[in-house]
Order: structure tokens, then C-alpha cells, then sequence
């Protein structure tokens, strides 16, 4: 036996009784010590902000708290409090909209707003922090100022098509190979396919890379002038559009889909209290006429999307709306965690409806918190930047070019 | 200035004449011990929470602002009693849904650690102005610029909905609908959103040349206007309560 008293000081093996670390816990800790890494930088860097930073994140916190006090009394299954914080990512950079993001929450937390989230919001505050941190990350790139006809949205472009390349492979490699399963018994087995799907993993991500690289320097570079980048906008738009819509409609409604998982009884032969036990399977479309619904309203909503993006500078939203997406993303990551640990996954707010759906499929807290986060999250942060957006084109250029980067971020 | 003071509620009690920083430090000490250490403590704490309450006299206030998170403990307790994974030990059935024991164990210990946090921070900002706080670390040496971001921006929020009620008014004048569908209030959203947020970012400029113009950008050392009292038992209590801390992470490592 050790005798330092320190045997539970190593990493949980699967099914493991003695005492030892699990791996969320790990988690916690060192996202603990990142997070005090960053609160560093960031008191650091406060010193110099600017007076007009200074006053402009006031207002910044009381627009977050308003509108996101608004959406919770609505209940509804989003957030919108971070559009101060990305305005001020936008205008003042990324540490100034991480400190008002966390400053936001804080406050939040200790004031008596009508239908306020109370002190859980409080919680979420590095979650906010982070958002600062990204947003002011992408205005740098660009996203608030790019107008269609600029050589630059090449590079959202060719991010666009490095995902799309790793997505296409990604399914080409599940129908010719097959993807190896993780939830193999026997040990020897499960290495070999850990193995396999790390190196495929890792290809994807190389193929993705690489094809972001080489399209960024050719066809997305527009060397020879701009005058299509305004169509492949359009198109990428609405391919997005569409693939998002034909993913979601196709995990709901496919033959294996959601809905066919809705029996009204559970593998038990007892009837499932879920939805007080009604069989929807008839809701599942059987392949063939469900594959070709589905891909005529994925077409639909991708021509909608790109007639739409058609008019005027519509089409400028697309980088704008690959920043809130990956920023969801990053969100949606670092809350489940948090909702996962301190609140059981539920925060009183209208998100927990969408847990409690996920929980009666049979996920776990932290998965549940985690597929609440990644249905709100992208859709949340992409209408946030949408609105920042919007705001930075109507504010006067006498106010915009107090900031340090008002200049830069906003197109003329 | 009645905006300032979000929960504050004047008063003369022991907990009011606190320096601010040791209720701070005892808050962190009763949110530190309600997360790390195992349920059954959580009872004796919540016991010693509700006692300091009570001794300085804030008992029913700070039962009646549990209504601030009761609809958050609620759905915690329901949704983890019927919908928790793995819950094997059916206790009621209700109609189409079953409460399980794990889920009800597994709500009822999150609930408490939660309700435990938030009488402890209640109780904090009930017996501690926001001024004090942020003056006693001024003090300490923390950044001013920081606690002005901080104080204004608590003072900015009923600003801002008094002025999002006096646009709404004028709104309403000019002949926009604001009641109806779902559809039509939506679409009242922007006429009324819109100039809320650029009237307060427009203001931002007014207010930086007002603040440079009262040297708020100065390097200088500065002198303070409020000196928050810090009588001499609360040194020995802000060391007792980092002594505590130390104490519960210790405790914490070991039960494991």
C-alpha cells in the first residue's frame, strides 16, 4: 500500500471502486487554473483601457442584463445577454469584451432585476468571458466590415470549404471503411479502435486544413478582382442553409431518426411516461420518400437563404454569422460543465425544457446540458452578432471612433 | 442614491457594521464548504446561515426574496426526480410519469447546496452596501476604473429601462402597435429596441468627455471620499475565515 496517504491521487479507470480522480473533475480543475491564467491577463490588461472603454462597458453590462432579463421572463430557449459583450469584443478588443462579459454576469447575479436568472447567472461568467474573448477575436478578422466585392472574405470562404471538405470525407469514410466503435469489451479491441479512430479523426482535420489552405490561395484568393465573391457568398449561404436544415430534419424524422425512438413503451414492455406515452414512429419516414421530403425542404431553405442573401449586402452576413456560430460552439462546450456540475443541469430558465427533452431520451446530466447548449448556443450567438451587426452600421462615426478599434471594425 | 443600492437594506445590526471584505471573505468560506463538502453537512450549515440571519434581525427579508430562486429550485427538484437517468427505485407513480428515489436524492442535495449559497449571498448583499464594498477594496489597492465600470453599470440598469418605458410612450404615440400577435410584437421589437441601445452608446460619448474633464484618466494618487470602517475584530475574523478555507479544502481532499 502507499503509504503517503496519496494512492487516490491518479486518474479513474473505467468502473474503478477505490478511491482516485475522475476525469470531470480533472476537468474542473484545470479549467479552474486557465480560468485564474486568463483573470490575470485581463487585470493586466484593464490598465489600459481607454476612458471611453471604461464608460462604454457600463452601458454594455445594463444592455446584457435588460435584454437577457426580457428573454428570461419569456422563457425562451435562448440567451441573447451577450450583445454588450460582443459589441464591446467589436469595438475595444477581445480583453476589454472578456472583462465586460464577466463583469455582466457578476452583476447580474447581485442585482434585483424583475424576472432576473438571480445568482446561477453568476456561474456562467466565464462562460461570458469567453465570449468577449472570441468576438473580439473575429472583429479583428474582419467579420463587422467585410462588404461582398472585398478580397478578404476569401478566407471565411475558404474556412467554409475546409469544413464542408471534412464533413463530405467524414461520410465517405463511414460508408467505404466504417467508423470503429468505441464500445467494444474486449480491451485489446478497444486500443486498436481508439487508435483508428483518433487517426481518422486526425485526417479529417488535416484534410480540412489543407483544403482551407490550398482554396484560400486559388480559387478564394481573387487575384484576378472580386466580382465573384458577391456569388460564392450566395452559394456558400445557402448551402449552409440548407445542409443545417437537412441535418436536423433528418435526426428528427429518418427511419432511425428521433422519432421512431418514441414508442410509447420502453424496452421494458412498460409503458414510457414520456409525452404520456404516445407512439410517434409514424412520425419517422421510411427511406426513400423520407430521404426525398427532406432534401426538397433542405433545397427549399437553401434557395430561400440564397435569394435572400441575393439582395443588396445580405451576403456580407455570412462571415458575421461564421463567427457566432464557432462561438456558440465554444459556449455551448464550456457551459454544460457548469450547468452539468452545480445545477444538475437545470437553471430555471426556458432552456430547461429542451434539458428535460433530453434527459427523457435517456442522456445523461451532462449530455442533456450539453445538446441544450448545442441547439441554443450557435442559434443564440449567431442572432447576438447578427444584432451587433446591425448596431455598429447605425452607430454615428463620432461615437465609433472613440474606440480603439472603431475604426477598423466597421466598414464605411 | 436608491438606485445603487440593488438588495442593500439599511440597518445597524452585528453583520451591518462588518467590514465589508470579511462578509466577502465569509461568503466565499459558506460557498466553498456548501460545494466541496459532503450533504449531511450542509444541514448544520444552512443551520449557521439562517442563525447569523436571523441574529441580525434580516430573517423576513431574506425568507421573502427565496421566491427569487424558487422557480430554479423547483425545476431542479421535478426534473431530476422524473426524468434522472438511471433512477431504478420507483417511489409514486404520477399517471404517466414515476418518481425515482436517485433522482429525488440526486435534486434534493443540489437544491440544498444552491439554497444554502443563496441565503449566504443574499444575507451578504442585504447587510452590505455596493459603495462600501467596492470602496473597501479601492482601498486595498484594486482598480478605481474598475469599480466605477462596476458601480455605473448597476445605476445604468434602471436607467436604461426607464428610458426603454419613455420610448415605448413615444413610441406609442407616433401610432406603433405594441400589443397584438406574437408576429406584430415582434416586429415592434426594433422601433423600440433600436433607439434604447443607440441613445446609451450615443450618451457613452458625453459621459467619457465628462469623466476626463473631472481627471478620472489622472495617474495620480488619489485621495477617498468615503472611508468604510474597519474595526479591529475584523482582522482576526477575515484570519479566522482563510484559516476555515483552508480548513474545508483540506477536509474536502481527505474524506475522499
Amino acid at each position: 500500500m502507499d503509504r503517503s496517504g496519496l494512492a487516490w491521487l491518479h486518474l479513474c479507470v473505467k468502473d474503478e471502486t477505490t478511491p482516485c480522480i475522475q476525469p470531470t473533475e480533472l476537468v474542473y480543475l484545470v479549467a479552474l487554473l486557465v480560468g485564474l491564467a486568463v483573470l490575470v491577463v485581463i487585470a493586466v490588461q484593464s490598465r489600459d483601457l481607454t476612458t471611453a472603454t471604461l464608460t462604454l462597458m457600463p452601458v454594455a453590462i445594463a444592455i446584457n442584463i435588460a435584454a437577457g432579463a426580457i428573454v428570461v421572463a419569456l422563457r425562451l430557449p435562448i440567451y441573447l445577454d451577450s450583445i454588450g459583450t460582443v459589441l464591446v469584443g467589436a469595438l475595444a478588443g477581445p480583453w476589454a469584451g472578456a472583462l465586460t462579459g464577466l463583469l455582466a454576469n457578476l452583476i447580474w447575479a447581485i442585482l434585483p432585476v424583475p424576472g432576473g436568472a438571480g445568482p446561477t447567472i453568476a456561474f456562467f461568467a466565464p462562460v461570458a468571458g469567453v465570449i468577449g474573448l472570441l468576438s473580439g477575436f473575429w472583429a479583428s478578422q474582419g467579420v463587422f466590415r467585410l462588404r461582398t466585392d472585398d478580397p478578404r472574405v476569401g478566407r471565411f470562404l475558404a474556412l467554409w470549404a475546409g469544413i464542408a471538405a471534412a464533413i463530405i470525407a467524414f461520410f465517405v469514410v463511414k460508408e467505404r471503411i466504417g467508423i470503429p466503435s468505441l464500445s467494444v469489451e474486449d480491451p485489446v479491441q478497444l486500443a486498436d479502435n481508439q487508435l483508428r479512430f483518433i487517426l481518422i479523426a486526425l485526417g479529417l482535420v488535416a484534410l480540412g486544413l489543407v483544403v482551407a489552405l490550398v482554396a484560400a490561395r486559388t480559387i478564394f484568393g481573387f487575384r484576378g478582382g472580386t466580382a465573384r465573391a458577391g456569388t460564392y457568398l450566395v452559394i456558400a449561404s445557402a448551402t449552409t442553409a440548407g445542409a443545417i436544415v437537412f441535418a436536423v430534419l433528418r435526426l428528427l424524422f429518418a427511419a432511425t431518426g428521433w422519432f421512431s425512438t418514441v414508442t410509447g413503451v420502453l424496452p421494458d414492455g412498460s409503458p414510457d411516461p414520456f409525452l404520456w406515452g404516445a407512439n410517434l414512429t409514424g412520425l419517422a419516414m421510411p427511406d426513400d420518400e423520407g430521404l426525398y421530403l427532406v432534401g426538397a425542404i433542405a433545397v427549399a431553405g437553401a434557395l430561400l437563404v440564397g435569394w435572400w442573401a441575393t439582395r443588396g449586402e445580405n451576403a456580407r452576413l455570412f462571415p458575421v454569422w461564421i463567427g457566432g456560430l464557432t462561438t456558440g460552439l465554444v459556449a455551448a462546450a464550456m457551459s454544460a460543465p457548469i450547468a452539468a456540475g452545480p445545477f444538475g443541469g437545470v437553471t430555471g430558465a426556458g432552456t430547461d425544457a429542451l434539458v428535460a427533452l433530453f434527459r427523457s431520451m435517456g442522456l445523461s446530466v451532462f449530455q442533456s446540458a450539453f445538446a441544450q447548449g448545442l441547439t441554443s448556443d450557435p442559434l443564440d450567438k449567431t442572432l447576438s452578432f447578427t444584432v451587433v451587426a446591425a448596431v455598429l452600421v447605425a452607430l454615428p462615426i463620432t461615437v465609433r471612433t472613440m474606440f480603439s478599434r472603431g475604426e477598423a471594425v466597421v466598414a464605411d | 442614491m436608491e438606485t445603487t443600492s440593488g438588495y442593500f437594506r439599511p440597518g445597524d445590526s452585528w453583520l451591518h457594521r462588518r467590514n465589508p471584505l470579511t462578509k466577502l471573505l465569509g461568503l466565499l468560506w459558506v460557498l466553498l464548504a456548501a460545494f466541496l463538502l459532503p450533504a449531511p453537512v450542509l444541514v448544520a450549515l444552512a443551520a449557521a446561515t439562517l442563525l447569523l440571519t436571523a441574529v441580525s434581525g434580516r430573517l423576513p427579508d431574506v425568507l421573502r426574496s427565496l421566491r427569487i430562486p424558487a422557480v430554479l429550485l423547483a425545476s431542479m427538484l421535478v426534473v431530476n426526480a422524473l426524468f434522472f437517468p438511471g433512477g431504478r427505485d420507483v417511489l409514486v407513480s404520477l399517471g404517466p410519469f414515476a418518481v425515482t428515489r436517485e433522482g429525488l436524492e440526486f435534486g434534493v442535495v443540489s437544491a440544498s447546496r444552491l439554497l444554502v449559497a443563496f441565503i449566504a449571498s443574499i444575507l451578504f448583499l442585504q447587510t452590505t452596501l455596493p459603495d462600501d464594498l467596492l470602496e473597501a477594496l479601492v482601498a486595498r489597492g484594486a482598480s478605481h476604473r474598475i469599480a466605477y465600470v462596476i458601480l455605473s453599470a448597476m445605476q445604468t440598469v434602471p436607467r436604461l429601462q426607464a428610458t426603454a418605458a419613455t420610448i415605448l410612450e413615444a413610441q406609442q404615440a407616433r401610432g406603433l402597435p405594441v400589443s397584438g400577435s406574437f408576429g406584430r410584437r415582434l416586429r415592434a421589437l426594433v422601433p423600440l429596441v433600436g433607439p434604447v441601445m443607440l441613445g446609451a452608446l450615443i450618451e457613452v460619448r458625453e459621459r467619457t468627455f465628462a469623466l476626463e474633464a473631472r481627471g478620472f484618466g489622472a495617474r495620480r494618487r488619489r485621495t477617498a471620499y468615503r472611508v468604510v470602517a474597519d474595526p479591529p475584530i475584523d482582522r482576526w475574523l477575515r484570519l479566522a475565515t482563510v484559516a476555515g478555507m483552508v480548513a474545508v479544502v483540506v477536509a474536502a481532499v481527505a474524506i475522499r
